[in-house]
């Protein structure tokens, strides 16, 4: 086949035919998905999303699960704001935030790893923990009131352009982890403990390390996830963020994530993230519902993971069509071997 | 789904990683063979699949009255009587008006979606946004950019903060709500008038809540309540009647003095009285608040009559004051200023200094009354 072709066809292609798809018609039908109000909006309202969704993709490419971004993402938001409230240095209080964050995530892994408990079990545990310990911190209030700097970060514009601020730090964000899982010996590590963990273990990859720290990647995007939430949303309290779970679990497995580990790209997640959010935002244009834009997005679910079990029938289906003679052929040569 | 190597991306790592015997056999083993197949037909699965609700979308949608302006209801969240009821009288009085009424809003109660719907409605052209907050303080930088862009914002049954919105619709005033909550609860006391009670709200961030919830706590220093001491103000993590259910067996394993529940939401008084009834509760244990007739009905029948009493007002009402005031508000002729004033349905309002209208008042319900509510 070509390379062409083979550039041309795969899943990354499928999403930009999708996202092109949905801006084309949802810009013909109301005519306002394409103008920088909303693509701003619909951009600062997914970077949380998209940031926890970063974080997930490698625990799920080694075939964890991670359900504890949430937590942490509060846990981390609310320690920050906490912080500021108190009057601290700003920059300070923030690594202190994510510092915490990459601990919530160190956690997990040295529950999951090296104790070998189930990472959903562990990280639902620790879900309701982190958001337990934020709820605890603030007593169930909440703080409303943020240093300039972190709602410049979470909200506003680069200077002179229509870009978001925090759609740059997703940028950056989005290169080093593609450069983390596609182009060094560590994202090798990660694919080939997704795909065959025992056989990954003999040929020498370090998994219990691995794992442990596509852990700690998780917790601390969870982190700068919170940090981004507090700039755009300008609010820190226990509950925040939790809403965010699914879709960013979502984003990951429409990215092409499978959620048996081993596969997947971390633009394909991107691209993902930019499809669900360009989808909810038409769907909201039209007048849809909660419960419409809920389902369309259940259903998209639904046909990505189903697409391969599909395709797969569709070629047993072929197979069975080829002459049976040939597969005599094939069997009796391979028994004379 | 680049499984081994597929893709782009794909053909780097796999080249890349050519000496590691696990990979050499992802990128050389039989998944290669099929990618052409498998990806058309994937992509023309998922093309298909997504064209469909965009093609039901195109045929459904809102078809907005010609000459009407778009204005846009957005409740705390969809799927429950009150804010069905409150989108209905919204529509009936804003066709009069002029106004379509658009109404939609988040499933579950978050006001991080509502911002969604907020900047949508913006996105959209809709020349006035009507909100009940979940949370005052996460919404109120998407309401403030929405009046930058001109849009006038109404507040119906929960409030944001003043710089959000103009005027504050509310159901009923709130200090008529917590004197008839704790009117109805210390009525039904035994000794009347004496005891603990809990408050079973919903979560800490809803507005109303805690406005009603403060008012009440004041009210308690008067003379008339002083020998009822409320134990606890329950605030379950999401407006679920699970989360409800859950967080009243906790309050009431720690508060196990409480002679009376006042829960002053739809939801949660649904789920306690059915606790109540479930755990034969009924009798040690006074329970009212706000309610849904509809809801409540079961429970005050000869059979279960777990409850006696709870207070709503007429979310139809409420919705059709939201509308005229929006109207108000569009024409320019009301700005939140002291002494302003419209018409609604023979209704003549003036805006107080908290730039807040009652739209009616709460009606307390008993069997009496209970079936014939009509709303």
């Amino acid at each position: 086949m070509s390379n062409v072709r083979r550039y041309v066809v795969n899943w990354e292609a499928g999403l930009i035919v999708l996202i092109v798809v949905v801006l084309v018609g949802g810009q013909a039908v109301d005519h306002d998905l394409i103008s920088s109000f909303n693509l701003q909006t619909t951009a600062l309202n997914n970077v949380v999303l998209l940031c926890l969704a970063f974080g997930l993709a490698p625990v799920i490419m080694t075939s964890d699960i991670d359900l504890s971004v949430v937590g942490t993402l509060a846990l981390s938001g609310v320690v920050m704001g906490d912080l500021f409230a108190h009057g601290m240095n700003t920059w300070l209080a923030v690594a202190i935030g994510l510092v915490i964050a990459l601990v919530c995530g160190l956690i997990n892994g040295v529950l999951v790893v090296l104790f070998d408990l189930p990472a959903l079990a562990v990280t639902l545990g620790t879900m309701g923990a982190y958001t337990g310990v934020s709820f605890l911190i603030l007593k169930g209030l909440a703080i409303t009131t943020f240093p300039n700097v972190i709602v410049s970060i979470g909200s506003s514009n680069i200077t002179g352009t229509q870009i978001p601020f925090a759609v740059g730090v997703l940028a950056v964000i989005g290169v080093v982890m593609t450069y983390l899982l596609h182009f060094t010996a560590f994202g090798r590590s990660v694919f080939a403990i997704g795909g065959n963990r025992k056989a990954a273990l003999y040929s020498g990859i370090s998994v219990n390390r691995i794992r442990i720290t596509t852990f700690v990647i998780s917790g601390f995007l969870a982190g700068v996830a919170g940090l981004l939430f507090l700039g755009n949303y300008q609010t820190a309290q226990a509950g925040m963020g939790a809403s965010e779970l699914l879709p960013a679990v979502t984003a990951v497995i429409l990215g092409g994530v499978s959620a048996y580990g081993g596969t997947g790209t971390v633009p394909g997640v991107a691209l993902a993230a930019v499809l669900l959010a360009l989808l909810q935002s038409a769907l909201g244009l039209h007048g849809l519902s909660g419960e419409g834009q809920t389902m369309a997005i259940g259903i998209l679910l639904i046909v990505a993971i189903g697409t391969p079990s599909l395709a797969r029938l569709f070629q047993d289906w072929k197979r069975r069509r080829q002459p049976i003679v040939s597969k005599i052929a094939t069997s009796g040569a391979s028994a004379n071997e | 789904m680049s499984k081994g190597g597929e893709g782009s991306l794909f053909k780097v790592f796999c080249s890349k990683a050519s000496s590691e015997i696990v990979l050499v056999q992802k990128c050389m083993g039989g998944i290669v063979k099929n990618r052409i197949i498998r990806k058309s037909v994937m992509v023309l699965a998922m093309a298909g699949i997504t064209m469909l609700p965009i093609a039901v979308v195109a045929g459904s949608g809102p078809a907005g009255a010609a000459g009407s302006t778009k204005v846009f209801m957005i409740p705390k969240f969809t799927g429950i009587a009150p804010f069905t009821q409150a989108a209905a009288g919204c529509k009936t009085e804003g066709a009069t008006l002029g106004l379509n009424c658009l109404y939609g809003g988040p499933t579950t109660g978050s006001a991080t979606l509502q911002v969604n719907f907020i900047n949508n409605a913006v996105s959209a052209g809709d020349k006035g946004i009507l909100i009940s907050n979940d949370d005052a303080a996460t919404t109120n930088p998407a309401l403030v950019r929405a009046e930058h862009h001109g849009v006038k914002v109404v507040t119906f049954d929960s409030d944001a903060l003043k710089t959000g919105r103009t005027v504050y619709v509310e159901g009923t005033s709130t200090a008529s709500i917590a004197t008839t909550e704790l009117n109805m609860l210390g009525s039904q006391m035994k000794p009347a008038y004496s005891g603990s009670f809990i408050i079973l709200s919903a979560q800490a961030t809803d507005t109303n809540q805690v406005q009603w919830n403060a008012q009440l706590k004041k009210d308690l220093s008067m003379a008339k309540y002083s020998k009822m001491k409320l134990a606890a103000i329950i605030n379950p993590p999401s407006d679920t009647a699970a989360d409800a259910t859950t967080s009243l067996q906790a309050a009431l394993a720690s508060y196990p003095a409480a002679k009376g529940i006042i829960s002053p939401t739809t939801v949660a008084i649904a789920a306690a009285a059915q606790y109540l009834t479930t755990n034969n509760l009924c009798s040690k244990i006074v329970l009212t608040g706000l309610g849904d007739p509809n809801q409540m009905a079961p429970f005050m029948t000869k059979k279960n009559n777990c409850v006696h009493s709870f207070a709503l007002w007429n979310f139809t009402q409420e919705g059709k004051v939201a509308a005229c005031a929006m109207k108000a508000v569009l024409a320019g002729t009301l700005t939140g200023k002291t002494g302003q004033s419209f018409t609604c349905a023979g209704v003549k309002e003036v805006v107080l200094p908290q730039q807040t209208v009652a739209a009616g008042a709460a009606t307390v319900f008993t069997s009496a009354n209970v079936k014939s509510a009509g709303f």
